[in-house]
């Protein structure tokens, strides 16, 4: 049953997708209104594919990558619709959903691990909800970030055109940057050490530098760095957004690591 | 963080030019201190950690020559990159990273100690009308009575306030959320406490991996005591796949039994400092719990019997007038020719083989082979029967992770403090108002200026409902 209502929660993404790009280009309003409701529409059927898988395995679910990119891609869009509740701010939606659907459909390709659980994975739910938030953070600014240049690169080439005018201004997205790196950042934190607790209990080891952790730590010293590189040296908006999509680059490979940890040698 | 940064105490008398002690040591904690020694480090620290990811660390020589070539491998072993994490380069640049935050603490952290102790109440008019953010409100009533509704309302907004009340005016001081700045500082330390617990660790704490069968007891040198595993068992869910796996462990020490506990994964036995893990289990290499062999006559090549030997326990067999026992077992057979020994060349069942003690009739003594994958291969000279092993019972070893860690309760501690310090510096930030209530006209003037650490747009928005609630007062 989780199966099926995963499959219309890609269909329903893959369609608020297409709409939320054709609103890049296109003014007609309907538009947004037609993305929102299939994005809120898929939220509905991705929450009931979640709870349905979470239910299924016996007793609790196991967070494989599967798991851990579908809650991503779930997460991504709440956010997104809270944030669209509040400041309407539709053209952010043309970027978050298609991420929250290469999220969906990555997970779609992985394998989904035994539904039953291998017992040192049964912790790992928290450690896998905080670092999870966390990215959805880094992955709010990175989104900001590429709003950002895009929007610059049309203001320097001066070509008004329709995504010009549906891109908020730059130091509202220069701000969209830094709250969300400042909001992912201690969440983060909390991650990479409830994820060092964990295989502190699992493996006696809190830090044995694999590829997972060592990324992850890779991740946070970057984002640390832009942290600090824009309230001391001073790093302005440009530099930031790059720096921040870089730093996205570090998340990805971070998941990537735990992809490999999971269906690869253990470590 | 830090934003502002703080006043260095100017220098007494100037000092003549050239490499003074005291100016080399002024620079030398300045470059130690600088944000900009941070970053860098932390980049640094950041690819070189990821040079630990893209190669493979502790692999064996082979590996990375068939993978890089024989130079890049001697380059490689030269630059530690085979096991980057614990080069002394690395270290270094951790423990650089220790002095870089301590000596940031040690610059900056004085003056968040005396801003919190030291309690400015006397401060001058022009003190208060040079602040960036300040105000002046007049309103009806006496220096007391707005004093006293104003201190009111400093309070209830969780500020601390100090007065003082002249003869010809009354000051205030108010002050909150110091502990943003000590939140900072805390995760600064916290960094160098995170690391010195690792160090601690890596150093004078071990981690090694123990096979260890049901009914034995193990010594632990470290631990000067003894291991005794009870039982091991293994629980399924209804569909056959594992749920869990058990171990009952007792240790012994001096002769006498101190703790006995049911140890599996994510809960594990902690005696003198010594944790063990439940950690994997598999089957045993070396011996089987019961070994099922076939009896086959050698000229009809029909099976006369089938019997389940438990391990190393001879049975009778009257009627075939046979004794049969097993004797050994590996699970990968090989033999080393030089020394004529028979061991087991991996872990896994690869090729099992039994051996088996055979006493037929009194006068035929053997001790053969039998393989699994093999039925043939060996005869047994003299004897009457043939001897297949067609099954066996694996003796499930218990794998236990056993691990001392000096080093972690620090390293707890550390990342403690940095959560606590992150989020106290982000959602904290120390502001100050001072206020002077001089009487004048009809009621009094109130001059008050303020000073925040951080959060400029935020604190000048409280700033201007301040003003706004002043006008209200009453007199």
């Amino acid at each position: 049953m989780a199966a099926v209502f995963f499959m219309i929660t890609m269909a329903l993404y893959f369609a608020a997708t297409v709409s939320f790009l054709a609103l890049l280009l296109r003014r007609a309003d309907a538009l947004s209104t037609i993305s929102l409701t299939m994005t809120a529409v898929g939220f509905a059927t991705h929450t009931i594919a979640l709870v349905a898988r979470m239910v299924g395995a016996t007793g609790a679910s196991s967070p494989s990558i599967h798991e851990a990119l579908s809650f991503f891609s779930w997460m991504l869009i709440l956010v997104f619709l809270a944030v669209e509740f509040r400041h309407r701010l539709h053209v952010l939606g043309s970027f978050i959903v298609p991420l929250a659907l290469v999220s969906l459909v990555s997970a779609a390709a992985l394998p989904e691990t035994v539904p039953t659980l291998q017992p040192v994975f049964r912790t790992l739910w928290v450690h896998v909800t905080l670092s999870m938030l966390g990215t959805v953070g880094f992955a709010i600014a990175f989104v900001a970030g590429v709003m950002y240049l895009i929007q610059d690169r049309l203001l320097k080439s001066k070509r008004f055109n329709v995504l010009y005018s549906k891109l908020p201004a730059l130091d509202f997205l220069d701000d969209l940057n830094q709250q969300s790196i400042v909001l992912g950042f201690p969440l983060l934190t909390l991650g990479i050490i409830t994820g060092a607790i964990s295989a502190e209990f699992a493996r006696g080891a809190y830090l044995n530098w694999n590829p997972e952790q060592t990324w992850a730590l890779v991740t946070w010293l970057f984002y640390f760095v832009v942290l600090v590189g824009r309230l001391t040296v001073g790093w302005r908006a440009k530099r930031a957004a790059y720096l921040t999509i870089v730093g996205f680059a570090c998340v990805i490979l971070t998941l990537v690591g735990v992809a490999v940890k999971t269906f690869g040698s253990v470590s | 963080m830090n934003g502002q940064p703080e006043t260095l105490p100017p220098q007494d008398t100037p000092k003549a030019p050239g490499l003074g002690w005291e100016e080399f040591s002024r620079e030398l904690v300045e470059f130690f201190a600088s944000i900009k020694l941070a970053m860098f480090l932390f980049l640094f620290i950041a690819v070189t950690a990821t040079i630990g990811t893209v190669i493979q660390q502790g692999e064996r020589p082979e590996t990375y020559i068939q993978e890089y070539g024989e130079n890049a491998y001697r380059w490689f072993l030269r630059l530690g990159f085979t096991d980057v994490y614990h080069t002394w380069w690395f270290t270094s640049l951790l423990g650089l990273l220790c002095v870089n935050s301590l000596t940031c603490f040690y610059k900056r952290f004085p003056g968040v100690w005396r801003s919190m102790k030291q309690d400015k109440v006397s401060v001058s008019m022009a003190f208060i009308k040079g602040m960036k953010q300040q105000a002046e409100v007049t309103v009806p009533g006496t220096k007391e009575s707005i004093a006293q509704q104003l201190a009111q309302h400093f309070i209830e907004k969780g500020y601390r306030v100090l007065a003082k009340n002249e003869a010809e005016e009354v000051t205030l001081y108010a002050t909150k959320g110091v502990m943003g700045r000590v939140g900072a500082h805390m995760a600064h330390l916290s960094a160098t406490v995170i690391v010195l617990g690792g160090l601690l660790g890596s150093y004078y704490g071990f981690s090694e991996f123990g096979v260890c069968l049901e009914g034995q007891t193990y010594h632990i040198p470290r631990g000067n005591f003894d291991l005794k595993v009870d039982k091991f068992w293994i629980d399924y869910h209804e569909n056959g796949s594992v749920k869990s796996y058990n171990s009952t462990l007792t240790v012994v020490e001096g002769g006498a039994p101190k703790l006995t506990k049911t140890i599996t994964v994510n809960d594990p036995l902690v005696y003198k400092g010594i944790w063990f893990y439940q950690s994997s289990y598999g089957d045993a290499w070396d011996q089987v719990e019961v070994a099922r062999v076939n009896i086959k006559d050698k000229e009809t090549d029909k099976v006369l019997k089938t019997i389940d030997l438990e391990w190393q326990k001879e049975q009778t067999l009257s009627d075939l007038d046979l004794k049969l026992a097993v004797t050994d077992f590996v699970a990968d057979f090989a033999f080393n020719s030089t020394e004529k020994k028979v061991y087991s060349k991996t872990i896994e069942h690869a090729n099992p083989a039994v051996k088996l003690t055979v006493n037929e009739r009194s006068t035929v003594q053997a001790t053969p082979w039998i393989f699994y994958q093999f039925p043939d291969l060996f005869d047994v000279k003299d004897s009457k029967y043939q001897f297949e092993l067609i099954g066996y019972k694996p003796r499930k070893y218990t794998g236990l992770q056993i691990a001392k860690n000096p080093g972690i309760n620090i390293v707890w501690l550390g990342s403690t403090m940095i959560v606590v310090g992150i989020t106290l510096s982000s959602f904290i930030y120390h502001r100050r108002l001072w206020t002077k209530i001089v009487p004048g006209g009809e009621g009094v003037t109130v001059h008050i200026g303020g000073t925040t650490h951080k959060s400029q747009i935020d604190f000048q928005k409280e700033f201007r409902k301040l003003t706004e609630k002043i006008r209200t007062f009453s007199a």
